[in-house]
């Protein structure tokens, strides 16, 4: 087993240098060409608000639900058709969008119906209708493919468990951690008068410490910079190529106060994306990304300026790939019906309209040939 | 709340719970079986480390390396062999001390080793010269842990005499005024007082007993000629008493007179240190220090009574001392205002998932959670109360390393949080913690606040 740190030795940000892996064997039938074509799955954990993030302003029931969405001192939104517009912190999609590199399915859910973040978030990395922990839905399709995965993480996500090498890499440095877990200490130290007073302080000084710059090591926009560059590194070794990349983001689970929270979120996002082509370069021309969630949220507005746990969300695809014409999949589309927000999913979800495996599938066909018998062994449970 | 034993004696008196704790904790009700079940493990401690590192190899091994160094002199490749031995050799004296915490994870006796813990911080060594560095985590193995079950000055004379002490502390060079070497040596050397009067101040009898310099100075030149012998002509590599330093005549330290019985052997810095550890301020002030870092930041003063009156009827029995504040009721309080040193905190994370992910490892997450292992850089070693270990870049370094510990932890091995902090926290666990680890966005994150529950933090 190859240790992550003598695998990719690089603390920070300057270019990293990959060994050669010959000792890994190539697992796939693709030609090399094909082979070197990337794809990269970002994974928002803690299921992401797809109303806010692609808003239906012309469904005649929005604004009833998200009335105090439509705050006159709120940024306008990003229209992209008479129906949607993206947030407006979300620019850099609405551009790809609007160059046919960013195509977006909407009212897409996985098979799971239920509400446990967990139980949803290992089912759509095993891909499967019946969560199997080792057995990931990219680990399938690179079996096929062949090559190298690499995900930014500690350690190697159900994603890539299967009959695979996989990759992982992360910063050097312990991470700074997300706003919400700080949040959600906090109100778990209620009664504790010291821990919640010194976590208050600490918070204070790690906000400052964040705006000089001090620490961004695993920033989602850092770790999708460097996801970029791991994915660059490397292209004179077909049979190993790195070819497919992981990145997790975390922080949507917004239960309260969901539109600065929100607006935080889409800047990382957005942000992150961003650094993520520059970072590929070149290579951003044969690279398609996927960008899902776990499920979605209600559709109407709880008691704390929140949304709960839902059903139906939204999903992007991107990439210089998309620009290419192809019967299955091409930028500029918005694709999936939507469900209108008449009726609800138990009166209080999005329905979802379409599996997104089946987009995430159809993305496969058009980028990395795949047919559908081999689409079959990837998703076994959707039928294209 | 009705106060769960099992929890304090997993969380208060051990490092935490593991699986095997919870098991054997959950066939014991009453109080005095968990007593018990504390209280067997008292015996003799011993660790397995495939190490192969002790004080005889560190020193041999820095007398190595100061060969290379030597006669390296400017030659920048021969520099960089010297410098290679000495990473090499500091590396394995970190393997050793990581398996020292290691063991503290697995072990089926956790009060022991917390005690054992307690006592290499109440005995502490920090990292230095290369030589204290290659030296320090062998103090534990080979002094504290044959002496855990004994008393002690039996523990006190052990390390006093280990070369780690002896070298961080400069007595292997201290040398008797009057002394044969003395007569001979050159001008400037002589006695050093750093160890003696550390003895006093931290080892023994505390600051306020009321100990004068004179007493430093005397104790000072009875453990003169207390050395480390490096293998030069038929030396041992380890303790050496060198005659030929000693100080000459007889001794007072601390209202007690010690004659020169046998200057062929260190009998008079023997005798001194075993009436300093048998002296009631002793006593009194290892028994607070033991209640405060096992009990509470401000422990009852009739636990304290009662430990001292144990000590002074045992001649200082270590067992018997953790036995009477074991057995105190005044132990068994729900107050829970002990906050985890980043160690125990560390440890017990560890035991409760039983898992050590590989990156940052041990000795480095120590590093990153302000507790270095042989790196409080003074003898009196690292603090015991929440007002110290409570800072704010302190607390946020703890979460940090939870919310990173958390995304190691392997998914599906692992059972749910909420049902993992019933297991592990029992009736302790509040409604509050209960529901955010339900709510948690990701299982990852419902670890982390679990280990950040005020549940986890104190004790």
């Amino acid at each position: 087993m190859v240790q992550r740190r003598d695998f990719i030795k690089s603390a920070g940000a300057s270019l990293v240098i990959l060994p050669a892996l010959s000792f890994f064997p190539a697992y796939g039938v693709l030609n090399g060409a094909t082979r070197q074509k990337k794809v990269i799955w970002v994974f928002l954990r803690g299921a992401m608000d797809g109303l806010s993030a692609v808003v239906p302003v012309g469904d005649p029931s929005y604004k009833k639900f998200r009335a105090q969405y439509q705050r006159k001192d709120s940024a306008p939104l990003l229209p992209i058709s008479d129906f949607f517009a993206f947030d407006s912190k979300l620019s850099f999609l609405h551009n790809l969008y609007q160059q046919k590199e960013l195509s977006i399915g909407v009212a897409v859910a996985s098979a799971y119906r239920k509400r446990s973040h967990f139980d949803a978030q290992d089912q759509m990395e095993s891909g499967l209708d019946k969560t199997e922990h080792d057995n990931g839905w990219l680990a399938r399709a690179l079996a096929i493919v062949g090559g190298m995965p690499l995900a930014i993480s500690r350690t190697t996500p159900i994603a890539l468990k299967g009959d695979i090498q996989a990759q992982t890499w992360y910063p050097s440095t312990l991470d700074s951690v997300d706003d919400d877990l700080l949040a959600r200490l906090s109100d778990m130290y209620e009664h504790d008068v010291l821990l919640k007073d010194t976590l208050n302080t600490a918070i204070m000084q790690s906000n400052n410490e964040m705006m000089m710059g001090k620490r961004q090591g695993a920033s989602f926009v850092n770790l999708a910079s460097e996801c970029g560059r791991l994915l660059s590194g490397n292209a004179d070794n077909n049979e190993t190529v790195i070819n497919c990349g992981m990145l997790e983001m975390g922080g949507w689970d917004t239960h309260n106060n969901q539109r600065g929270r929100l607006s935080r979120q889409f800047t990382q996002l957005n942000d992150g994306l961003k650094a993520l082509k520059s970072s590929l370069g070149k290579n951003w021309e044969d690279t398609l990304v996927f960008v899902t969630t776990e499920f979605g949220r209600t559709v109407a507005i709880n008691g704390t300026n929140g949304t709960d746990h839902g059903t139906a969300s939204t999903m992007f695809m991107l990439g210089g790939a998309l620009k290419k014409e192809s019967p299955y999949m091409s930028g500029g589309n918005i694709y999936g019906e939507w469900p209108g927000l008449s009726n609800l999913y138990q009166d209080r979800d999005l329905n979802a309209t379409s599996d997104l495996r089946y987009w995430i599938a159809k993305g496969l066909q058009a980028h990395w040939d795949l047919n559908i018998r081999q689409i079959n062994r990837v998703f076994p449970d959707i039928t294209l | 709340m009705p106060v769960n034993f099992a929890y304090i004696a997993m969380h208060r008196f051990s490092y935490g719970a593991d699986s095997a704790s919870l098991a054997s904790l959950s066939q014991l009700g009453q109080l005095e079986q968990v007593q018990g079940w504390l209280i067997q493990q008292l015996s003799r401690y011993t660790i397995s480390t495939d190490a192969d590192w002790t004080s005889q190899s560190a020193i041999a091994a820095f007398i190595k390396y100061r060969g290379l160094r030597t006669n390296a002199k400017n030659d920048e490749k021969l520099l960089e062999n010297a410098k290679s031995a000495r990473r090499h050799n500091f590396n394995l004296a970190r393997h050793l001390a990581e398996d020292i915490v290691r063991n503290a994870i697995t072990t089926q006796q956790s009060l022991q080793a917390r005690l054992s813990d307690f006592f290499a911080n109440h005995f502490s060594v920090s990292r230095g010269n290369p030589l204290v560095t290659m030296l320090a985590p062998t103090l534990e193995p080979e002094a504290i842990h044959p002496n855990l079950h004994r008393k002690f000055s039996d523990l006190l004379l052990a390390v006093v005499k280990h070369p780690a002490m002896l070298v961080y502390l400069n007595n292997e060079y201290s040398i008797g005024p009057n002394s044969q070497f003395a007569k001979k040596s050159r001008k400037g050397r002589g006695l050093n007082e750093n160890l003696a009067r550390e003895i006093l101040e931290l080892h023994t009898l505390g600051v306020d007993a009321g100990y004068t310099q004179n007493d430093v100075i005397e104790l000072a030149k009875a453990i003169t000629g207390w050395s480390v012998g490096r293998g030069r002509k038929k030396e041992p590599l380890g303790f050496l008493y060198r005659v030929g330093a000693h100080e000459p005549g007889s001794r007072q330290v601390f209202g007690n007179h010690y004659p020169q019985d046998n200057i062929k052997l260190p009998v008079q810095g023997e005798s001194i240190l075993k009436n300093l550890a048998n002296h009631p301020s002793t006593a009194t002030h290892i028994c607070e220090k033991l209640a405060r870092h096992f009990v509470s930041d401000t422990p009852d003063e009739q636990i304290v009574k009662s430990m001292v009156a144990t000590w002074r009827s045992t001649s200082g029995d270590i067992p018997k001392v953790m036995e009477t504040l074991i057995m105190h009721p005044e132990s068994w309080h729900g107050r829970f205002d002990k906050f985890k040193a980043p160690r125990e905190f560390l440890i017990s994370a560890y035991r409760s998932f039983g898992e050590i992910p590989k990156w940052p490892g041990i000795f480095r997450s120590l590093e990153i959670l302000g507790q270095g292992i042989n790196n409080a850089g003074s003898p009196a070693g690292y603090p015991d109360t929440a007002q110290e270990w409570s800072g704010a870049s302190a607390l946020m370094g703890r979460v940090e390393w939870a919310n990173h510990f958390s995304k190691q932890l392997i998914r599906n091995k692992m059972p749910s949080a909420d049902a993992h902090a019933k297991n592990i926290l029992g009736s302790r666990l509040s409604e509050k913690t209960l529901t955010h680890l339900r709510r948690a966005e990701s299982m990852q994150q419902a670890y982390a606040l679990m280990l950040m529950s005020p549940e986890f933090q104190r004790r």
